[in-house]
């Protein structure tokens, strides 16, 4: 039995309501890790630090690196 | 897809090559102890496992099994494969090297390679331990059987990356340095709001750097202002600057680390404090590593080398970091508290160590300080960061805590010029983390954001997995109940059924009803026996959920731990269930083997029986007595005297089982073995006691005696006699007299089996063991002829 889609898609939308407004790119990676984009074997550590890194870096698009609140 | 034949080559218990003809029937095969059955097993976990056969996967096999999978005896040259072809004739051939590593090839891979071996292949030690093993073991072991295994890495997948956001982020130690930020922030600033705090640092700006543009930002004016200041101090005289360093001395906090570290280390040493630290120092890389494994693998046990599976340790390694959690922060508490000390005491040894401070050392070393500043100079502060005992705790408080107290009190006397430079310094570098903090803090709300993302899904995609689970659990169930009745019939075990118990995530129990009261494991009343009897109808209900793809199916002497009347009732079973299915059964059990043999549809199922083993290298070999009345029909018209001869083993066979059975007493005969008997001392023996003990029930309900069988047992004995062995010896019967003696024979056997149970009528035990009889007691036998 694989994942199918309609839920993929509903467990998505549920998570974004329940969520703080999150850049899109992060929701398309979420997605497919969701979707087994990785087939039914675990991730590789070196793929896993670098998926984080490259979700880290999709949260945070625009912001200046000296602004901010104190 | 059906199996057409399994074939063995220095494989095991194999030698030269040897195979299990199938040839799309089911198959049952008899064997004594060690004659090879499980090799033709282990050939279908090694192929369908990738390599692997569990129970030799252990210390002395070898990583590769190197040790254990090839014929012990195998000769220089010998070639070690297995081929397992199907009824399209596409196989799979397997080469085994030397050094155990394996090459599958050949046209049926792709559909070999989609059986789940768990749901393919039965051994009775499987059975048992599935049955003792936790509930954790439980749902691993049936998991991919659920089909909810690729929802299940998605979950796990989700969570590493959310543990990688998190270290990759540096969650905690920004967390604890924020914190840190704040406790500074209100001590130099109190209430002061982040707009009141710029225009402070506008204020200085405008103060000490009128000849800069104040449109810059708040971080680069406060550059600004740390030059102007550094310039200002500069010009100030040497008195002056030694102020403004003893009081930046002054201000560091060097106990309060001390009694964080102090505090934590109280708490450790309630848990054990080494063995905890040992103990997480193994769990955390350990959970790492698990995170490189793949599902369903098996590791060896670091302790013992004993093979586990991977979501085995992971369960207990999980469990394991949970119960340790408070102990975890305490850790973590103690850690930031010797990194803070550390760095108060390197500023510490920085700052009087500075020029503009020697006169006042200097003098100050003379009296009662002298101590101090030597332990301070002779101190290496870094291993502080990791280790830091009681001892170091108690030399800084006694050697260093007065150096700072001495300092605060040397400052007091700074003028008023000289002290307003300093706190507006303090100030700007309390100002400058406040600023940095408040970027770090955003920097931590989306990686917290981002963490609660990945959790919040993974959690979801756990529920589902539950509410999954529990569909296919119940209708696994429900298969379960109704394989259980047919084994156990209006028996006081009732609604056995699998759960996903409440308190627990990751885990399948079994639930039954035990004369009327709900019973939460099988492992708190049932015996043995109906352990392992529920153990075959899971493995049974789970292997019908392959029933649309016409697997074959593997039990191998599952039978052992029941009793006649249970084993009986599994051919009610495979009959009700399997009718459609392959099924291969393989047993040590004679007796049983007997009673297939009688029971079950010879066009159907196919019956062969394995040698004795000898030596490794004559292997594994098939006994030639297996013909079957329609194999010998099959060669009646161009061999009828191997036909006739045929008829004749079966009958040798087939009355030597019966009479075990039926303990039909035989004159032993001397000068010769006992199982060199043949039908014809059977069926003397069953003409003769049958008057008396062969019985059928009437249409009245009464008892008489079954001449028909009698008369039956008599032709079949004068034709063997004559035909029989005319078959064997002289090689001159006629097709028709072949088929008679075919037929004749037949019917004889067929008496045994009642024509209204289908049971044989060594069924059950009745009248204390005086008789045996079939099920509905239709026909009998008397044990007791007196």
């Amino acid at each position: 039995m694989t994942i199918d889609v309609d839920w993929v898609t509903s467990a998505i939308t549920k998570a974004r309501g329940r969520s703080a407004p999150t850049p899109e790119a992060v929701w398309v990676q979420i997605e497919s890790l969701l979707r087994g984009r990785f087939g039914d074997r675990p991730i590789p550590a070196k793929e896993l630090a670098s998926i984080a890194l490259q979700l880290i870096d999709d949260m945070a698009p625009t912001l200046p690196p000296t602004e901010g609140p104190l | 897809m059906r199996i057409k034949s399994i074939e063995l080559s220095w494989f095991r218990g194999a030698a030269d090559p040897v195979s299990m003809e199938l040839n799309s029937k089911s198959l049952v095969v008899y064997g004594a102890n060690a004659s090879g059955k499980s090799s033709f097993v282990d050939a279908m976990e090694y192929t369908l496992n990738g390599g692997r056969i569990r129970h030799l996967a252990h210390e002395y096999s070898g990583k590769h099994l190197q040790k254990a999978v090839p014929n012990t005896h195998k000769p220089h040259g010998g070639k070690t494969e297995l081929v397992i072809k199907l009824m399209n004739d596409s196989e799979v051939k397997t080469e085994i090297e030397e050094d155990g590593s394996a090459e599958s090839s050949g046209s049926a891979l792709t559909e070999v390679g989609t059986w789940d071996y768990r749901r393919t292949v039965l051994r009775q030690d499987e059975i048992v331990a599935f049955i003792q093993d936790t509930k954790g073991g439980k749902y691993s072991a049936l998991l991919p059987l659920l089909g909810l295994h690729q929802m299940e890495v998605a979950a796990e997948n989700l969570r590493q990356v959310a543990k990688n956001v998190e270290s990759l982020s540096h969650l905690e130690q920004v967390k604890g340095a924020l914190s840190q930020a704040k406790i500074k922030r209100n001590a130099t600033f109190g209430t002061l709001t982040d707009d009141e705090i710029l225009e402070k640092i506008e204020e200085l700006h405008t103060k000490y750097c009128a000849d800069k543009a104040a449109t810059k930002d708040a971080l680069s004016r406060c550059a600004d202002l740390t030059a102007a200041l550094e310039m200002r101090t500069e010009q100030l005289s040497a008195e002056h600057r030694r102020y403004i360093t003893l009081r930046d001395v002054a201000a560091l906090d060097i106990k309060g680390p001390i009694d964080t570290i102090r505090t934590a280390s109280i708490e450790l040493a309630g848990a054990l404090d080494p063995l905890i630290a040992q103990k997480l120092a193994l769990l955390q890389p350990t959970e790492t590593l698990i995170g490189k494994l793949t599902a369903g693998e098996e590791v060896p046990c670091p302790a013992c080398g004993q093979s586990v599976r991977v979501e085995e340790l992971e369960a207990h390694v999980k469990a394991e970091l949970e119960r340790l959690k408070d102990i975890r922060a305490t850790f973590g508490e103690r850690n930031a508290g010797m990194g803070n000390l550390c760095d108060a005491v390197r500023a510490l040894k920085i700052g009087l160590g500075k020029l503009e401070v020697k006169s006042w050392r200097d003098e100050s070393a003379k009296g009662s300080l002298g101590s101090s500043f030597a332990y301070l100079d002779g101190l290496n502060v870094e291993p502080l960061r990791t280790t830091c005992s009681e001892q170091d705790l108690q030399d800084i408080s006694s050697k260093l805590l007065p150096l700072v107290a001495a300092t605060t009190a040397a400052s007091t006397c700074a003028s008023p010029d000289a002290k307003q430079l300093s706190d507006d310094k303090g100030l700007i570098e309390t100002a400058k983390t406040a600023i940095t903090s408040g970027q770090q803090a955003v920097v931590v709300t989306r990686a917290e954001t981002l963490v609660f993302l990945l959790n919040t899904l993974e959690q979801m995609t756990r529920e589902e997995i539950r509410l999954r689970s529990n569909t296919v659990i119940a209708e696994i169930s429900e298969d379960i109940r109704q394989m259980w009745a047919i084994l156990h019939p209006k028996e006081a075990i009732e609604h056995v059924h699998l759960y996903l118990p409440e308190d627990a995530d990751k885990a399948i129990d079994i639930g039954l009803k035990f004369h009327g009261k709900e019973l939460d494991s099988p492992r708190l009343t049932l015996s043995e026996g109906y352990r392992n009897s529920l153990g075959l109808c899971i493995f049974l209900a789970m292997a019908k959920r392959e029933a649309k793809n016409d697997r074959p199916v593997f039990l191998d002497d599952v039978v052992v731990s029941l009793d006649r009347n249970h084993r009986g009732m599994i051919v009610d079973l495979l009959k009700k269930e399997f009718i459609a299915r392959q099924v291969v059964i393989l047993t040590h059990d004679r007796e049983w083997y007997t009673e297939l043999h009688q029971l079950l549809d010879d066009k159907i199922w196919a019956f062969k029986v394995l040698l004795p083993y000898e030596t490794p290298k004559i292997g594994i070999r098939w006994s030639h007595k297996t013909t079957t009345f329609d194999d010998a029909r099959a060669h009646v018209k161009t061999r009828p005297d191997s036909a006739a001869n045929d008829a004749r083993k079966i009958m040798d066979v087939q009355l030597a089982l019966i009479a075990e059975n039926l303990q039909i007493k035989l004159p032993y005969l001397r000068f010769d073995r006992n199982d060199r008997r043949v039908a014809h001392d059977f069926l003397e023996r069953l003409v003769a006691d049958g008057e008396k003990c062969f019985q059928n029930k009437t249409a009245q309900n009464e008892y008489a005696s079954r001449r028909d069988a009698i008369e039956a047992f008599r032709a079949a004995d004068e034709l063997l006699v004559s035909w029989g062995n005319r078959g064997s010896h002289s090689f001159d019967v006629e097709p028709a007299e072949a088929n008679k003696l075919i037929d004749v024979c037949e019917a004889a056997l067929a008496h045994f089996k009642c024509g209204t149970c289908g049971k044989l009528v060594w069924f059950a035990e009745a009248e204390k063991s005086k008789w045996v009889q079939c099920q509905c007691g239709g026909i009998r036998w008397r044990y007791d002829k007196a």
